[in-house]
């Protein structure tokens, strides 16, 4: 089981879609489908955590792809996510077939690699085809300046690595965190790199203050490139935050704190912000970031369990509301939430999906949102860490506000508290909204699975796993 | 000293992308930031004394002393990966220009 | 008031820097200082003696033979064969761009005309150099592993070559889609190439050529062969991005 062919089959198949160019969606379609199927092979086949090299060179010396629970996890979430967002959207693929597929590529790319540079490269490459995609949204200014802001950032990120291989000599991660273990750098000459590779992933991270093209680029998206940017990407890039904090962050405490704070500054502001908003699409964006702010947090202060939890939770319940709404904004012209009043009323099967989604995003009993969210309490709390808690509790507290308004107004077309009358009813009209509401009531009913079932067994599985690995390879038992 | 120069070119990059608002003048701050980015790097595999990294019928042994080739390889790829995006943004500049009339950001009306 | 601000905010990331870099606390330096660099702490001193696969003592130019890399040019050795993935992306990176830029620029386009009407002389001069230029790209391509240069700059210098006519000629346009195809075939055969490697060798994207002795044209197994796809696919796609941006639309 090679994971390499993750990455060449997208890319092969961009490569042939540009000779023949008819038959692009057709090749993208095989290939997502491929993918999902393959990495759900590799997923079963899993007899325990790998180095494989590329071109047949051992690491450090080549370049490798690190095969092991938490890289599973992240190419299972990153190629169901991307088969469910072209299913949906389909129709919005037109001739942007060839920079999916490239995207599709990278994004694996990015969640495999076990080295700093390539990291760099697989960036760039999921960057570049973001750019490409948002100007589907018609927003070519913002368009520049994300193109401007990310270049930029990854700017930053290609100095951090070159600082890292001037210290270490190295571009393995695995290696470094070794050669860190055993020669004893002290933290305060791991600050610079750290700090510049922080900034490097802050930007497609969405971390204040580099997350403001989000707002601009996404707020009129389709269904298609908002919902990839805010899941796909965002997870892939918070998997190498987790990846990189629990390897090579080496970091002193006024470090750690520092970059906690900045990302707890990203959940507050970010929530605060989408609590102020009154469009549709706007409010899951700001709350999309101030999820990334958490999953950061999580990551920066050790607990990969709670932080890749938060993250699933994250990446399934925004892929269900962003594609539904995109799609009601698409269809009516609109997504201000006053102007939808009772929508879910005629569409109720989306409007089931899309409440169960918005639930398990706050987090409520019954739901996979709370059993994430409250691994990611009680283990704050384990670690002796009280103010973390208190924030994440108060900030939910203002997410499960602004979400239960929107419900409400969704769901009733009339006043509140009453029942309403047969001509306030508006008419909505959805083409096509078939295809969303399977996806939007399968991911929903697994939400609910995932919730009500005791889930310890992936937990233990997670943390024991990718521990061990880091150990071993560290030359410990 | 090079290291030093190519640090400040960096620092002269990031200067105009905080303080420029014309298309044009961004793209090539970030150029020079990238050039300068580019210099470090290749900075950072020198080598005293080393020869340049390739074996010729002058230069003919591996014993001999040579310069880091690795960054020099970072290099090329960070070059290749500069020049598709300038190529992009350029594009994108002239696709604004043509519905605005105009390269700077802050006169355009409408987005 | 915004250029004080951006001067303040560079000057503290540049303090930032060389106070950690160049003067950093007591036991906190451990960034090598220019020049003074160990290369057996690094992992380039095994690609200069070419030892990672096995034991080798020295490679010596035209003699050392059946290497586990055959090329003669450190760099080239790194890019395609040690570290080929990394090249893999860097031209996915340009394709995706070139196409990009098609996309942005793209409708029914016509040359876009120049003041000045060019006269014989630099008409058909021009098409002599476009054959030097196109003759010595190739060179550049074909010798990667041997001499400085390679598949990118050599591509680059063919795809100047085009720009030279577009330039020289108001009435010269290319044919697009043959560079499209090359840019197709040629990107395809390098992955077909990785995932045949992955059948016969077991690593994708592995050397799996005899690599020859060092020093001569042919050795190096599939570099040349490598660079001389990379050298088509650069060439077509910058060749690409000079017509899109040397042409404008037609008025409906």
């Amino acid at each position: 089981m090679n994971p390499a062919l993750l990455i060449a089959a997208p890319l092969l198949a961009a490569f042939i879609a540009v000779i023949f160019k008819k038959i692009d969606k057709v090749v993208l379609g095989v290939v997502a489908v491929g993918n999902i199927a393959y990495s759900i092979v590799m997923a079963v086949l899993f007899t325990g955590a790998t180095q494989i090299a590329i071109g047949g060179f051992a690491p450090p010396f080549g370049i490798s792809l690190v095969l092991d629970s938490y890289s599973l996890i992240g190419i299972l979430l990153v190629n169901v996510a991307f088969g469910l967002i072209l299913l949906m959207g389909t129709k919005l693929v037109g001739r942007y077939g060839i920079v999916l597929a490239v995207s599709l590529a990278a994004l694996n790319g990015i969640v495999l690699t076990g080295d700093l540079f390539n990291l760099f490269v697989f960036i760039e490459v999921a960057a570049i085809s973001a750019y490409i995609m948002t100007t589907m949204n018609k927003q070519l200014k913002h368009t520049f300046n994300y193109l401007i802001l990310g270049t930029l950032a990854s700017g930053l990120l290609l100095f951090g690595i070159a600082v890292l291989y001037n210290m270490f000599g190295s571009l393995n991660i695995i290696d470094i965190a070794s050669k860190l273990a055993i020669s004893g750098v002290s933290a305060g000459a791991m600050v610079l790199p750290i700090v510049f590779i922080f900034a490097g992933l802050s930007v497609e991270a969405k971390l204040i203050p580099f997350g403001g093209w989000v707002r601009g680029v996404l707020k009129k998206s389709n269904s298609l490139v908002g919902p990839l940017l805010v899941t796909g990407y965002a997870a892939a890039i918070l998997l190498v935050f987790g990846r990189l904090t629990s390897t090579i962050f080496i970091m002193s405490d006024g470090l750690k704190i520092a970059l906690t704070v900045v990302a707890v500054a990203t959940l507050v502001l970010a929530e605060f912000t989408a609590f102020s908003k009154k469009n549709l699409r706007e409010v899951l964006l700001f709350s999309s970031i101030a999820q990334s702010g958490l999953v950061v947090a999580l990551f920066l202060n050790g607990l990969t369990v709670a932080a890749i939890l938060v993250l699933v939770n994250n990446v399934v319940s925004k892929l269900v509301l962003f594609a539904l709404s995109a799609k009601i904004a698409d269809d009516t012209g609109t997504d201000k939430i006053s102007e939808l009043k009772g929508v879910f009323t005629k569409y109720r099967v989306l409007g089931v999906g899309f409440t169960i989604a918005a639930m398990s995003l706050i987090g409520l009993p019954m739901f996979f949102g709370f059993v994430a969210k409250a691994q990611a309490v009680m283990s704050l709390f384990e670690s002796g860490n009280l103010w973390l808690p208190a924030v994440i509790l108060l900030v939910s507290v203002i997410e499960g506000i602004y979400i239960i308004r929107i419900l409400t107004t969704l769901w009733n077309s009339g006043k509140e508290g009453q029942v309403p009358s047969k001509d306030a009813q508006k008419e909505y009209k959805l083409n096509g909204f078939v295809k969303v509401s399977i996806v939007a009531l399968v991911i929903g009913v697994l939400i609910v699975a995932a919730g009500i079932l005791p889930i310890t067994n992936i937990k233990e599985f997670l943390s024991s796993d990718f521990l061990s690995f880091i150990t071993r390879s560290m030359g410990g038992v | 000293m090079i290291q030093y120069l190519s640090i400040a070119l960096m620092l002269v990059g990031i200067y105009g992308l905080l303080s420029q608002r014309n298309m044009i003048k961004l793209i090539v701050s970030l150029n020079i930031f990238e050039i300068g980015l580019n210099i470090f790097i290749v900075s950072i595999g020198f080598v005293k004394d080393g020869l340049a990294p390739i074996l010729t019928s002058n230069h003919n042994s591996s014993a001999l002393l040579y310069v880091d080739p690795l960054p020099q390889a970072m290099v090329l790829t960070a070059i290749v990966i500069g020049v598709g995006i300038t190529a992009l943004a350029l594009a994108l500049a002239r696709k604004l220009y043509k519905t605005h009339g105009t390269y700077e950001l802050d006169e355009m009306e409408g987005e | 008031m915004k250029q004080v601000v951006s001067i303040l905010l560079v000057l503290a990331v540049g303090f930032f820097i060389f106070s950690a870099l160049y003067f950093p606390n007591q036991g906190d330096s451990a960034f090598d200082s220019y020049g003074e660099v160990d290369l057996d702490e690094r992992v380039s001193s095994s690609f200069i003696d070419k030892n990672v696969t096995g034991e080798n003592d020295e490679v010596v130019f035209g003699e050392s033979a059946n290497l586990e890399d055959g090329s003669a040019n450190y760099v080239t050795s790194v890019i395609v064969n040690y570290r080929s993935f990394d090249t893999l992306g860097e031209v996915t990176v340009l394709f995706i761009s070139a196409f990009g830029v098609g996309l942005l620029l793209s409708g029914r386009r016509k040359k876009q005309a120049f003041a000045h009407q060019p006269n014989f002389i630099l008409k058909y001069g021009a098409r002599l150099v476009f054959g030097i230029m196109v003759i010595f790209g190739v060179y550049m391509f074909s010798h990667g592993h041997l001499a400085p240069g390679g598949g990118f700059p050599g591509g680059a210098i063919i795809a100047a070559a085009l720009l030279l006519l577009y330039l020289a000629d108001n009435d010269f346009r290319a044919k697009m889609k043959a560079f499209k195809v090359t840019e197709g075939i040629a990107g395809s055969i390098y992955v077909i190439l990785g995932l045949l490697a992955i059948v016969i060798g077991g690593y994708f994207l592995m050397n799996f050529l005899p690599t020859g002795i060092v020093g001569t044209i042919f050795s190096a197994g599939l570099i040349p062969i490598i660079y001389v796809l990379i050298g088509l696919k650069v060439g077509s796609e910058i060749a690409g991005i000079v017509d899109s941006f040397l042409t404008v639309e037609v008025e409906k």
